[in-house]
C-alpha cells in the first residue's frame, strides 16, 4: 500500500497507469458500440416498439425515469431489501457454517437437510411465501435470504476447512486456549474464502430480486419491470433491466471492495 | 588422524549411549523411550514412522536430528511438541509425560506459519496477547517484550509489514521471534532454514546460535531439538547429531560435536568440521542415493 502511494508520486508511471484506465474504457466503449449497433439494427427491421423498441426510445425512458426520480426509488428499494436479505442470511449462514466446518458431528446432523433445500430455488417458494407473508416487504426479503443464504454457508463450511492446519498448530503450541484459537486464528484464516461467499450470495440474491419482486411487492425493480410490461411500455420495461444489470454489477464491486477492506492480505 | 578419531567416538556413541550417559540422564530434559508411532489408515496396512526411538535432551543442549527425506524426523518432533502422540513408549519433559502441545514448548514451523492477517509485531505478540506466556505482563510489558524481539532478530524497520511483505529470509526472523516471545523452554525448529538460499541460511545460522546464547554459559542456555536434512548445517549447530534412518524411522548414531564454541567461519573451515561432516554423510549416504533412485 505505501509503495503503491509512493509511485503515485513518479509522474511517468501515474500516466501510464491513466493511459492504460482510458484504453481499458476505449475497449469498453468499442464493444458497447458494436452491441447498440445491431440492436439498433434489429430494431429498425423489426419496426416493433414493442416487441424491441431502439435503443434511444430506452435511452430516453431512462432518462425520463430517472428525471422522476422513478428509477432511483425502485432501484433503492431493491438494493435495500437485498441489504437487509444478505444481512439476515449472514447472520445465520456465517454461525452455522463455522459449527459445520469444526465439527463433523454437528456437520453430518445438519448437512442432510440443507442438501434437501438447496436444489429447491427461492422462485419454487414464492406461492408458499405468497399465502404466509402476502404482498409486500417480507416476501422479496425471505425469497433474497433464502438465495443468498446457501453460498454463504457453503463457502463458510469450505473456508473454515480449509484453514492451514500449521496456523491452528502453532498457536496450539503457544498454549492459546481452543475458543481463542477459534476466534482469532479459524475466523481470520477463513475470512477470505467468507469473503468470496459473501461476494457469491450478493449475486444469487440480486437474480432473484426481480422473480420475488414481480409477484410479491408493491416496489422495486421487478415490481417496476412489471408495471410497465402491464401497460406494454417496452423501453421503460428495457431501462428498468438495464438498472437491475448496473446495480449488480455495483453490488458486486461493492462486495469485492468489502473484501478489500477487512481482508486485505488476501487481495494480492 | 581426525578422520579415525571422529569415528571412534561415533561407533562408540552407537551401541551403549545410554550407558555412557548415565550423569546426562539425570538432568534430561526431553526424554523419548522406545518410542514408536504407527499411522493407520483405513483400508491399508498401517505404516510405521518411527520405532524403538530412545534418545535423551540434556537441559541447555542443541540437539540435530538428520536423516533422508521420510525417515521420521518430523514425527519426532510432532510428538515432542504434543501435536501426535506416540503409539509406543513414553515422550517426557522434566520426567513428565506429553499430552499435549503446550506453551513450555515453542515450535517453529518449516513453512514458518506465520498468521497473514498480522503484520510482524501483531504475529511476535500473538502468543503473549493470546496465551499464557504473557498473562502476568501488562499491555507495556508485553509491547516491551515485542520490542526486544523485534531488535533482536533485527527486524526493525518491518514490524508493521505483512508475512507477505517480507522475504524469506525476514519471514524467517519474524517466525524466530516468535517463538522466542513467549520464552519457552524447550525451542522445536523443523527444517526452519530449508526454505532459504545458501547466502541467507549461512547467516541465519550464525544468527540462530547468537540468540540460542553460544556465548553465554551453557547454563543458561535452552534446549533445542532442530531438524535439517543438511549436514553441514547439523554440525555446524549442534552439540549432538541424532542421525536417522529411514523404513522404519529409527536412530541410527548418535554423534558428539566436540567443536568449541562460540563457532563461527572459522569453524566451517576447519578440518574437524569437514571430517565430522564427511562421516555423517558416509551414515546416510546409501540410503540417500537409493532414495534418488527410486
Amino acid at each position: 500500500m505505501g509503495e503503491a502511494a509512493a509511485y503515485a508520486d513518479y509522474p511517468s508511471v501515474r500516466t501510464r497507469a491513466m493511459r492504460r484506465g482510458a484504453r481499458s474504457v476505449l475497449v469498453y466503449l468499442r464493444t458497447m458500440a458494436v452491441f447498440v449497433v445491431v440492436w439498433a439494427l434489429v430494431a429498425h427491421l423489426k419496426s416493433n416498439p414493442v416487441l424491441l423498441p431502439s435503443p434511444l426510445a430506452v435511452m430516453q425512458a431512462a432518462v425520463d425515469l430517472a428525471r422522476d426520480l422513478e428509477l432511483f426509488y425502485h432501484a433503492w428499494v431493491s438494493f435495500a431489501r437485498m441489504l437487509v436479505s444478505l444481512a439476515i442470511a449472514s447472520a445465520i449462514a456465517i454461525p452455522l457454517g463455522l459449527a459445520m466446518g469444526l465439527s463433523r458431528t454437528f456437520d453430518r446432523i445438519v448437512d442432510p437437510t440443507i442438501e434437501l433445500l438447496r436444489p429447491i430455488s427461492g422462485i419454487a417458494w414464492i406461492p408458499l411465501a405468497l399465502f404466509i407473508f402476502g404482498v409486500g416487504n417480507a416476501l422479496p426479503v425471505f425469497i433474497m435470504t433464502y438465495a443468498g443464504f446457501f453460498p454463504i454457508l457453503l463457502g463458510t463450511v469450505a473456508g473454515v476447512r480449509d484453514v492451514d492446519r500449521r496456523l491452528i498448530d502453532a498457536a496450539r503450541t503457544m498454549g492459546v486456549p481452543q475458543r481463542t484459537i477459534v476466534t482469532r486464528v479459524v475466523v481470520p484464516a477463513a475470512l477470505p474464502s467468507l469473503m468470496v461467499a459473501l461476494r457469491l450470495g450478493v449475486a444469487t440474491s440480486w437474480t432473484a430480486v426481480v422473480a420475488a419482486e414481480l409477484i410479491g411487492a408493491p416496489s422495486g425493480l421487478g415490481y417496476a419491470v412489471e408495471w410497465y410490461r402491464e401497460l406494454l411500455m417496452t423501453p421503460q420495461v428495457m431501462a428498468f433491466i438495464a438498472m437491475i444489470g448496473v446495480l449488480g454489477y455495483v453490488c458486486d464491486r461493492l462486495a469485492r471492495l468489502l473484501s478489500d477492506v477487512f481482508a486485505p492480505w488476501a487481495s494480492r | 588422524m581426525h578422520e579415525t578419531g571422529v569415528h571412534e567416538r561415533a561407533l562408540a556413541a552407537i551401541p551403549g549411549h545410554d550407558a555412557a550417559q548415565a550423569p546426562a540422564h539425570e538432568r534430561a530434559k526431553l526424554r523419548l523411550q522406545d518410542v514408536g508411532k504407527r499411522f493407520e489408515t483405513a483400508g491399508r496396512a498401517a505404516s510405521v514412522a518411527v520405532q524403538d526411538f530412545t534418545l535423551d535432551v540434556a537441559q541447555g543442549e542443541f540437539l540435530v536430528i538428520v536423516g533422508p527425506s521420510g525417515c521420521g524426523k518430523t514425527t519426532v518432533l510432532n510428538m515432542l511438541a504434543g501435536l501426535e502422540r506416540p503409539t509406543a513408549g513414553r515422550v517426557t519433559l522434566d520426567g513428565v509425560e506429553i499430552a499435549g502441545p503446550g506453551p513450555a514448548r515453542g515450535v517453529m514451523f518449516q513453512d514458518y506459519a506465520l498468521f497473514p492477517w498480522q503484520t510482524v509485531r501483531g504475529n511476535i505478540g500473538f502468543g503473549l496477547r493470546h496465551g499464557p506466556a504473557g498473562s502476568a505482563l501488562s499491555a507495556k510489558e508485553r509491547a516491551a517484550r515485542v520490542q526486544s524481539c523485534i531488535d533482536l532478530v533485527g527486524l526493525n524497520g518491518s514490524e508493521d509489514k505483512y508475512p507477505h511483505e517480507l522475504s524469506g529470509g525476514m519471514r524467517q526472523r519474524a517466525a524466530l521471534a516468535r517463538l522466542v516471545a513467549n520464552e519457552p523452554e524447550v525451542l522445536l525448529m523443523d527444517e526452519p532454514l530449508a526454505a532459504l538460499d545458501a547466502q541467507t541460511r549461512l547467516i541465519l545460522q550464525d544468527e540462530l546460535l547468537r540468540i540460542w546464547g553460544q556465548d553465554r554459559p551453557a547454563a543458561s542456555r535452552r534446549t533445542v531439538v532442530f531438524i535439517t536434512h543438511a549436514i553441514d548445517e547439523a554440525v555446524f549447530l549442534a552439540d549432538r547429531v541424532a542421525v536417522m534412518t529411514t523404513h522404519p524411522g529409527r536412530l541410527k548414531a548418535l554423534i558428539d560435536i566436540p567443536l568449541a564454541r562460540p563457532r563461527n567461519d572459522a569453524t566451517r573451515a576447519s578440518p574437524e568440521f569437514q571430517a565430522l561432516t564427511q562421516h555423517i554423510w558416509s551414515l546416510i549416504r546409501d540410503e540417500a542415493y537409493r532414495a534418488t533412485v527410486t
